[in-house]
């Protein structure tokens, strides 16, 4: 598996990593953070920008798919537990879009192509819980935000005015919007104890604390979804 | 419609004759809970004796049930009922698949599709959630299942689930299936998809299915189940020593040890001890690839695949690359169980490793083309049978009479005889394609003999495992549980089927823990017996027909998979190794929220089983089943020879043989179980109308097929 | 360890680790002394240390913790440390022809725990064959060649034969 390409392919995504925002730091912060009570707050740059910042997730899921099976029992204990009902459009951890097909979809070379419809590579899309959330950030009324205990970034549902914003910023497709609801999904740690993973049957699916998760997601050697999207092939 | 859990409260029905297309209330099925339960019902009210499963009358019914999307554990099956072309009456039956179709119709939104009617082109049924409309199929019309597959989800999406018939239901062979994913195959119903010109139905969901209790309470449930559940077939017991295990089975399908890999996984993936309590190696206690493939297959396995929502794996998915090298075909292989076995047996002459070979490894490139093949043209092996047809028919000289010489000519015979799996290539290419004479090899064992004349020694001849003169073979009957898996094999109209108590007897305890549990639900020891070494007909056994029965007719209705389901067992010691058959009942009740015991739920699935009676009395134009349909073929009542040709008599040591009175006496048994006419096994007008069919006595007493 | 922990107490750790690493520990390996010893069997007795079983062998004591394994299991490992492997192979089939009842395919003990050599089997399997006290020893060869073990005091040859057949080929053709 070529994964170093492949990471730096996807170096447009990464672009809401820490790394990248420790770049953004190096142009030194003028002022405090204005408030950390939601876990984010708006910082001012030397150059006068303001900038939204984050307190950092305590960790994230991640997704083997050299392990993954392909049951999606991830995706309903996902929706049962969070939604009081199973679905696998909204949930928050996003198996079957790719699971017959790959992330890519069909391609005349279907046969040796990730899914099970080829090389049987299943390649899950996870909540990065990125240190500069996309959703969040694009969120227009702040209804995302860093959950004080875990890090995850919340929806409040109250809040979300079901604009799609979050859905239409996030790189990974993670943020949706329940059709039958009208509210923004996204995952939320399950309050730091995420029920995907307790039921994956293989132990595909860890949380991992932020430092481990950042690199196994955007590290050159990354393993997970995040970049091996079109690394194995038959 | 009113607000439902679990079910999604529609029935999609589409006439294809007219292209319209409506919506029915699944809830004024709901006495008979759903999945094949329904499916009788609407068989009953809308299809009439003597209708010819290939005529436009025909319904075809797909069908889940209230607990299929919710993540209950086996829950992904999707059931197919409809009338069965191999049937010599064309009663109705069930087929079965597994996969993620049925998961995607509940959240399209949809409990059951009906289709009926004839198109008068090629199409396929497109359903995204409540938009449902027909696609133009001339240009998946005629092509492999893998193509059109990906044709139809590059048009609608690779998200899409697709339930689809190959070149052998296009042509309308009885022996044809229909097929979902990678490798789930329901046998049987192919024929009726094609004769509908109806080459797929394919939908996306972006609904839900709703839960009744608290998340937390079916959560807690979900986990309970864990500390139940084994491995495929339920087997509680692993094959191997492990320090955690007590016991061992040979045949258990816990294959995982130390040492045993994924081996083709990158890295390979370790299936290791496989502890009971760890919810994190559930999924990889059954090496399928090792189990069907042999242990040559072990670096060729990339992973396990299976359907929506279970957490144990039973399909192999696996790389071959000597079938790229050689045939030129596709080097990843799916599938599991007889969809290996099935299309191997056409090389009935063996598949001798060559020089160079490991060990079992031509016959893994023959299974694996075979299922490959049979996948792609959609070929029913009707479990196992068409490769012991062609065997008989090719070795008693049959083909050579009834083929045209020069087709006979034209046939590799060389490549069969030498075990050379490219016979397969075109073998599958003759019958799947109505080819010359051969075809007819799918007609079905019933409609095979009666066009080319096998004879009585044809049903005799125990090898061939032909266990009803209506045409289908032994699957699980006497060889396992004695009187039960016997009895249990004649109710039906096609291979039975019924895991209920086959993975019951083959737990993997000691017989003295099966003989407790029996008494426990069957009210005595005695209504199991040890393998070879079987005891009259008694009434604990009739209990145990009656309970297989009706729990494979609930697990179809519900739908749980019977190829996992009942959880009757569990591999924990700390449960003293018992499961919990009202599982069924307390998921049932929590995803719903209609409470259900355990016995109402049996309640339900009898009066379903009882229905499916009725139909096939009504199809067969008689209330006598019990001699013109509970009969076996007759090698079954005849006693077996020791390795020294010495007769061994029937309930002695040593033989699994029944006996004709004795099936009489167990036949009565079950039939009064049931609440059945003793005499014919037919249900009776009190029985029907305490079940709440009236309607179904009143119309079987009209046509005279009511018991006297 | 605190000051008030006895050698007994030590030992019973040791023991318990080494049934979680999968093995058992012999008496020898404890190297403990008479007064050790009788600490152990005092404790054993008043069940103070309910996981910890002894078993008694001719060439050492074996203590494992059923915690970490059964004693099923720990039986197994029992028979391989006695190194009387001809003992081993026919008390296991002893077991499993009284328990199950079945016979025992000779090819499980080509697997963990026993790991036994195809030749070495071979070796074994005669010495059954001529030993007296293993004369309920029988054998029995299924159509596909595999050859099952079984002792006829818990099976009748007729029993063992069709049930040998079963496992071997029967199971495999109805899967």
């Amino acid at each position: 598996m070529d994964s170093k390409q492949n990471a730096a392919d996807s170096g447009s995504k990464r672009s809401t990593s820490r790394r990248d925002f420790l770049k953004l730091a190096g142009a030194g912060f003028l002022g405090a953070l204005a408030t950390t009570t939601l876990g984010m707050g708006v910082m001012e740059t030397a150059d006068g920008r303001k900038v939204e910042v984050w307190a950092l997730s305590s960790g994230a899921i991640v997704h083997d798919p050299n392990r993954c099976v392909g049951c999606r029992r991830c995706e309903a204990a996902c929706t049962v537990r969070n939604d009081g009902k199973g679905s696998a459009f909204i949930s928050r951890i996003k198996v079957s879009r790719n699971l017959q097909y790959g992330k890519l979809g069909v391609s005349a070379a279907y046969a040796k192509a990730n899914g099970q419809m080829g090389n049987f590579l299943v390649v899950a899309d996870t909540c990065r819980q990125c240190s500069h959330p996309a959703c969040g950030m694009a969120c227009p009324v702040g209804a995302i935000t860093a959950d004080p205990t875990t890090g995850a970034r919340v929806v409040d549902v109250d809040r979300c005015v079901s604009c799609g914003a979050c859905q239409d910023a996030c790189p990974w497709g993670i943020a949706t919007l329940d059709p039958e609801t009208k509210v923004s999904t996204k995952c939320m740690l399950c309050d730091g104890d995420p029920n995907c993973t307790k039921n994956c049957p293989t132990g595909a699916i860890k949380f991992y604390p932020w430092e481990e998760a950042e690199a196994l997601l955007f590290g050159t050697d990354a393993t997970s979804g995040a970049t091996a999207v079109s690394g194995a092939s038959a | 419609m009113t607000n439902t859990f679990g079910y999604t409260g529609k029935i999609l029905r589409v006439d294809l004759t007219t292209g319209k297309i409506w919506t029915d209330d699944t809830m004024k099925y709901k006495d008979f809970i759903g999945g094949e339960g329904m499916s009788m019902k609407i068989m009953w009210d809308e299809v009439p004796a003597g209708t010819h499963p290939f005529s436009p009358e025909n319904k075809i019914i797909f069908g889940s049930g209230p607990l299929c999307g919710t993540g209950v554990p086996c829950s992904g099956r999707t059931n197919i009922t409809s009338l069965l072309p191999s049937n010599p009456d064309h009663s109705v039956s069930s087929s079965h698949m597994g996969g993620y179709f049925s998961v995607e119709m509940k959240y399209a939104g949809w409990d059951l599709i009906v289709v009926e009617g004839k198109s008068a082109k090629p199409v396929w049924l497109r359903i995204e959630d409540d938009k449902v409309w027909l696609e133009d199929g001339r240009w998946v019309w005629g092509k492999g299942m893998f193509d059109a597959m990906a044709m139809i989800s590059s048009q609608m999406g690779k998200e899409a689930q697709i339930a689809m018939i190959g070149p052998a239901g296009e042509n309308q062979l009885n022996l044809s299936v229909i097929r979902t994913g990678a490798s789930h195959s329901a046998g049987g119903h192919g024929g009726v998809m094609g004769s509908k010109n109806l080459k797929a139905i394919a939908i996306k969901g972006t609904g839900s299915v709703k839960v009744a209790a608290r998340p937390e309470e079916l959560m807690a449930l979900d986990k309970y189940m864990m500390t139940i559940i084994g491995a495929n077939n339920q087997h509680v017991v692993p094959r191997f020593p492990h320090p955690w295990a007590e016991y061992t089975a040979s045949g258990s399908r816990w294959t995982a040890k130390k040492g045993l890999y994924w081996g083709a996984a990158n890295p390979p993936v370790e299936t290791g001890e496989c502890y009971p309590e760890d919810m994190q190696s559930v999924g990889l206690r059954t090496h399928k690839g090792f189990q069907d493939l042999g242990a040559v297959a072990e670096k060729y396995t990339v992973s396990m695949g299976g359907c929506a929502h279970c957490p144990i794996r039973c399909h192999s998915q696996v790389r071959i690359p000597q079938l790229e090298e050689r045939y030129g075909i596709d080097p990843n292989v799916s599938n599991t169980c007889v969809g290996y076995s099935g299309p191997n047996g056409i090389m009935f002459k063996g598949t001798p490793d060559l020089p160079g070979q490991e060990k079992g490894e031509q016959s893994m490139i023959s299974k694996t083309l075979g299922s490959h093949l049979a996948d792609d043209y959609g070929v029913w092996c009707n479990y196992g049978q068409m490769g012991r047809d062609l065997n008989w028919t090719y070795t008693h000289g049959i083909l050579k009479k009834v083929l045209p010489a020069d087709e006979y000519a034209s046939i590799s015979w060389d490549l069969l005889e030498k075990g050379d799996p490219a016979f397969l290539i075109d073998f599958y290419d003759r019958v799947a394609n109505k080819k010359g004479e051969l075809w007819h090899i799918a007609d079905g064992s019933y409609w095979i003999d009666k066009r080319w004349n096998l004879g009585e020694e044809y049903w005799a001849y125990d090898k061939n495992k032909l266990w009803s003169k209506l045409g289908y073979p032994v699957h699980h009957a006497n060889e396992s549980q004695s009187q039960v898996g016997a009895l249990v094999s004649c109710f039906s109209n096609r291979d039975a089927q019924n895991h209920s108590h086959s993975n019951f007897g083959a737990a993997g305890v000691p017989l003295e823990l099966l003989k407790q549990v029996a008494a426990e639900e069957f009210g005595t020891p005695d209504a199991i017996d040890g393998p070879m070494d079987y005891t009259p007909m008694n009434q604990g056994k009739a209990n145990f027909v009656k309970w297989a029965l009706t729990r494979t007719m609930l697990h179809n209705s519900l739908t749980l998979c019977n190829w996992m389901w009942p959880m009757a067992f569990s591999p924990l010691k700390s449960r003293n190794y018992r499961g919990d058959t009202a599982l069924e009942a307390k998921f049932y009740s929590l995803v719903t929220g209609i409470p259900m015991t355990k016995e109402d739920l049996d309640r339900a699935a009898t009066r379903t089983f009882t229905l499916f009676r009725a139909l096939t009395i009504r199809s067969m134009g008689t209330a006598d089943m019990r001699n013109k349909h509970d009969q076996t073929t007759s090698w079954v009542i005849t006693a077996t020879k020791d390795k020294n040709g010495k007769e061994i008599p029937q309930f002695t040591k040593g033989t699994d043989r029944m006996t004709q009175e004795d099936m009489e006496k167990g036949r009565g048994l079950v039939y009064k179980a049931f609440g059945w006419d003793e005499k014919t096994g037919a249900p009776t007008k009190a029985t029907l109308e305490a079940l709440g069919m009236p309607e179904v006595a009143a119309e079987l007493a009209a046509k005279g097929l009511l018991p006297a | 360890m605190s000051d008030q922990a006895s050698p007994v107490t030590a030992y019973v750790e040791v023991i318990r680790e080494a049934s979680h690493a999968t093995k058992l520990t012999a008496l020898s390996e404890l190297a403990c002394n008479e007064q050790d010893l009788a600490g152990m069997e005092v404790l054993l007795s008043a069940q103070a240390e309910d996981d910890i079983k002894l078993m008694r062998g001719s060439r050492d004591l074996y203590y494992f913790s059923d915690k970490y394994m059964t004693s099923a299991y720990a039986l197994h490992l029992f028979r391989v440390a006695e190194k009387d492997p001809a003992r081993m192979i026919a008390d296991t089939v002893r077991d499993e022809s009284r328990i199950y009842p079945r016979p025992t395919p000779i090819a499980s003990f080509l697997e963990a725990p026993f790991r036994m050599s195809k030749a070495a089997l071979d070796g074994v399997l005669w010495q059954i064959s001529q030993r007296n006290d293993m004369e309920d020893i029988k054998s029995t060869t299924a159509s596909d060649g595999s050859i099952y073990l079984y002792s006829n005091e818990y099976l009748s040859a007729a029993h063992a034969d069709s049930l040998a057949e079963w496992e071997a080929v029967g199971k495999v053709e109805n899967p």
